[in-house]
């Protein structure tokens, strides 16, 4: 989207803003968002064609109505539109929408399109306001994969179990299906992949490009607020599984499982000090024409946030970890196929600033340096030449009432 | 002791003077006719985090807040234990991935209190000083 119609969209939603969020009615509820982000990077480019001059193709524009149809149940929906390069283009679609019954405190149920409850932030990836810094952990919320994580549709159970001195338990458990849109850039990395093993091998044909078919997608969330002031902790699981198949050609080529993608949490608060650690693992089966084009791997990442809060300023710094396999930290699968070994990995250091104008408005600024070519980086890089240590800036405006 | 230590410590005494002070005029306030007049902290704070929903005979609980101001900052840090952008956070969170409903939101004491006058299941928080008998303050055990 260009410049162009942000600042157009911008003059149309200014007035909104005197709406301030609140309730239309007593039972209806207006709310929405806006940002406008540019990243530049150096040496390689990052999530789309980011070196040459940078872009302003990174937007998100939402809008959401919820109703209190009783004090236990309520619908609600969220339209967002959204642009990342080449990736969305700011196609229309539903970010969320579903009944929500509230039996009890410790049980409720939510039919409908909801957002994945994974890790601690992934519900906000698409809010620019409730993330301190521009992106989240790649090595976690990889926006590459964010079709698998963004949201459900089907049927979910949630509730806070209280233990009394030992703080309380918040879950999630779901099960549904996830819309995977065919221009996500690792069902390119997987079509690449699968090219340079036809042209390797020299059995098969190579393919335009693939789409899902997800069968299922299950999970859970638990998080512990403990009774420890600030600290909570969690675990999340996700397991899905999805057929494969090829676009301008043939249905069910193969299948792309998850069998068992997890994230470990830990976040820690005390007084404008907060600060997050958070480990994954996901072991991912990709076979296409029943070769194994990626089995018995799995991923693993970490990372360590801190962010510090000084009046309408919030310092961040972040140290983001990725390894492709996490039995393979060297890279060896890319050097036997006479590709530079730091594709196996990704480090990112990154520190950032926000700074929030009022109530509505924020601005964020961030600079991260990167050791690695893991997360995707090939799709838009020449794989002979890509550096290995690179670096990118980050910036961007949000409005939300 | 040495004249300069106790002076220090009088010092010290002087600036924490003013947080015992807001300690004493914050009210937890409810409806005139809701029964529930005495809560531990816990619970409290699990209210305004959204995790409690209902009175303990199943009427819901409608949450109050102040926009801004000291009291709403001395009331979030003292009960919830976290800073305000911390809390705003949290609702917002809630908000944009509609998972429940935030609470109402006023200006001062005085739209805190005539709200929670007029609805049965509410509950907020005002200075002492603006309490009056349109409402009932609540103990924090």
């Amino acid at each position: 989207m260009n410049r162009c119609k942000c600042v157009c969209l911008l003059y149309l939603f200014l007035p909104i803003l005197t709406l301030s969020g609140e309730n239309l009615t007593p039972t209806i509820r207006l709310n929405g968002f806006m940002s406008q982000g540019f990243i530049k990077s150096w040496d390689n480019n990052f999530l789309t064609n980011t070196e040459a001059s940078g872009t302003f193709d990174f937007n998100e524009l939402g809008f959401s109505l919820a109703i209190n149809l009783s004090p236990k149940l309520r619908l609600g929906f969220q339209l967002l539109s959204r642009d990342f390069g080449d990736v969305g283009n700011n196609r229309i679609n539903l970010d969320w929408g579903f009944f929500d019954y509230r039996l009890h405190d410790s049980l409720g149920l939510r039919v409908g399109k909801v957002k994945i409850p994974f890790g601690l932030y992934n519900e906000g990836r698409d809010t620019d306001s409730l993330r301190s810094m521009v992106l989240l952990p790649q090595g976690m919320y990889d926006e590459h994969k964010r079709d698998n994580l963004v949201a459900y549709s089907g049927l979910g159970a949630y509730g806070t179990l209280f233990l009394n001195q030992m703080g309380d338990l918040e879950y999630d458990i779901y099960a549904g299906s996830i819309n995977q849109q065919s221009d996500a850039v690792y069902l390119r990395f997987f079509t690449n992949l699968w090219n340079m093993t036809v042209m390797a091998t020299k059995t098969g044909s190579p393919l335009m490009g693939i789409n899902l078919d997800t069968k299922i997608i299950y999970g859970s969330r638990l998080i512990w607020n403990t009774p420890l002031v600030g600290l909570r902790l969690g675990g999340s699981l996700i397991m899905h599984q999805s057929t494969v198949n090829a676009l301008y050609g043939s249905n069910g080529i193969g299948t792309i499982e998850n069998m068992g993608w997890f994230i470990l949490s830990a976040e820690y608060s005390i007084g404008p000090l907060q600060t997050t650690f958070e480990y994954s693992e996901n072991p991912v089966d990709v076979i296409i024409n029943n070769v194994n084009l990626w089995t018995d791997r799995s991923t693993q990442s970490w990372y360590v946030m801190a962010s510090y809060q000084l009046g309408s300023v919030n310092l961040s710094a972040l140290y983001d970890v990725y390894y492709t396999d996490k039995e393979d930290k060297e890279g060896r699968y890319y050097t036997v196929r006479r590709m530079p070994d730091y594709l196996g990995w990704r480090k990112d250091f990154g520190i950032g600033l926000r700074f929030d104008f009022s109530t509505n408005i924020l601005a964020k600024l961030e600079w991260h340096s990167v050791d690695g070519g893991a997360l995707f980086l090939s799709t838009y890089n020449n794989i002979p030449t890509m550096p290995r240590k690179w670096s990118y800036v980050a910036s961007k405006i949000s409005l939300r009432f | 002791m040495t004249a300069r230590t106790i002076i220090i410590i009088i010092a010290i005494g002087l600036l924490l003077v003013p947080l015992f002070a807001q300690d004493l005029t914050l009210r937890i306030v409810v409806h005139k006719d809701n029964p529930n007049l005495s809560m531990n902290r816990s619970t409290l704070k699990n209210i305004f985090m959204g995790k409690r929903s209902s009175w303990p005979d199943g009427s819901p609980i409608t949450v109050v807040i102040q926009k801004q101001g000291p009291l709403h900052e001395h009331f979030i840090g003292v009960i919830n234990a976290i800073s305000t952008q911390q809390f705003a956070s949290y609702w917002e969170k809630i908000v944009y991935t509609g998972t429940g409903n935030p609470p109402k939101a006023f200006n001062s004491d005085a739209e805190v209190r005539k709200f929670v006058s007029e609805n049965a299941g509410a509950i907020g928080y005002i200075s002492d000083q603006n309490l009056d008998d349109s409402v009932q303050k609540m103990t924090i055990k």
